[in-house]
């Protein structure tokens, strides 16, 4: 069952990879980066500057909260809000959609040159 | 601190105070820990573009700072802050009738003719600007 869309416009690549990240768990902002480098095989680097810029962003639209550290020394964790992982989950299935659709497109295309 | 982070701390200077105020921090700590694996250029380039973009941000929607002196005001009005407005607003009456009443006893000279005169019946007062008035000499 599709999740209700509540968004207007695709996700960009850096939201999308960080808020794929916290779908996993909720991580500090190093943990958010090793995640996002860990799942794209090294091939996406975010670095803090573009990190921040997202999770302010994300935090401004309520789909990522921050929980404040306990003691000092603790790292400041972020993590999904309901609205956050429905946003995910619709981006995740429009995704799909695509790839479904494009790959079905591609298998027509090599029938008709196979022809 | 190496030279590459204390550049990296003054490019940071370059954020919006509200935006510093919640990240820089975190952001500062995080140098270090990004450095190895990807490099202080790539770092310094990612913070100056952020901050660029931050700055554009807020000044087109520009934050509230944080205010802690702010206080909210309560759903209910207080009696005490009442009461206070009211003796406000009879101390303000009582004194512009006071005035109102009191002798100007000097008056001096200015440049369009008008005088700052003593109350005087013969002498039309505008009163739009209360006690002391400037007055046209008759």
């Amino acid at each position: 069952m599709e999740a209700k869309s509540n968004l207007s416009q695709p996700l960009s690549p850096a939201a999308l990879e960080i808020l794929a990240a916290l779908a996993t768990e909720d991580l500090h902002g190093y943990g958010i980066i090793q995640t996002v480098s860990a799942q794209s095989n090294g091939k996406v680097r975010i670095g803090p500057g573009s990190l921040y810029d997202n999770l302010k962003r994300l935090m401004e639209r309520g789909w990522v909260r921050d929980l404040k550290p306990t003691s000092e020394n603790e790292k400041r964790l972020y993590c999904l809000t309901a609205e956050g992982k429905s946003v995910l989950s619709c981006e995740i299935d429009r995704l799909d959609n695509l790839i479904r659709r494009t790959k079905r497109s591609l298998r027509g295309m090599e029938a008709k040159r196979a022809e | 601190m190496t030279g590459s982070s204390k550049l990296y701390k003054w490019v940071l200077l370059l954020y919006p105070e509200p935006f510093r105020m919640e990240f820089g921090d975190e952001m500062l700590h995080m140098f270090a820990e990004c450095r190895a694996a990807q490099g202080s250029l790539h770092l310094l380039a990612d913070v100056l573009l952020s901050a660029a973009r931050q700055q554009m941000d807020y000044l087109l929607a520009p934050a509230p700072k944080n205010a802690p002196l702010y206080a909210e005001i309560p759903p209910s009005p207080d009696l005490a802050r009442i009461l206070a407005m009211a003796m406000f607003c009879v101390a303000m009456l009582l004194s512009a009738l006071a005035r109102g009443n009191s002798e100007v006893q000097k008056s001096w000279p200015t440049p369009c003719g008008l005088s700052r005169v003593a109350a005087n019946p013969t002498i039309k007062q505008n009163t739009q600007f209360g006690s002391g008035a400037w007055a046209r000499r008759e």
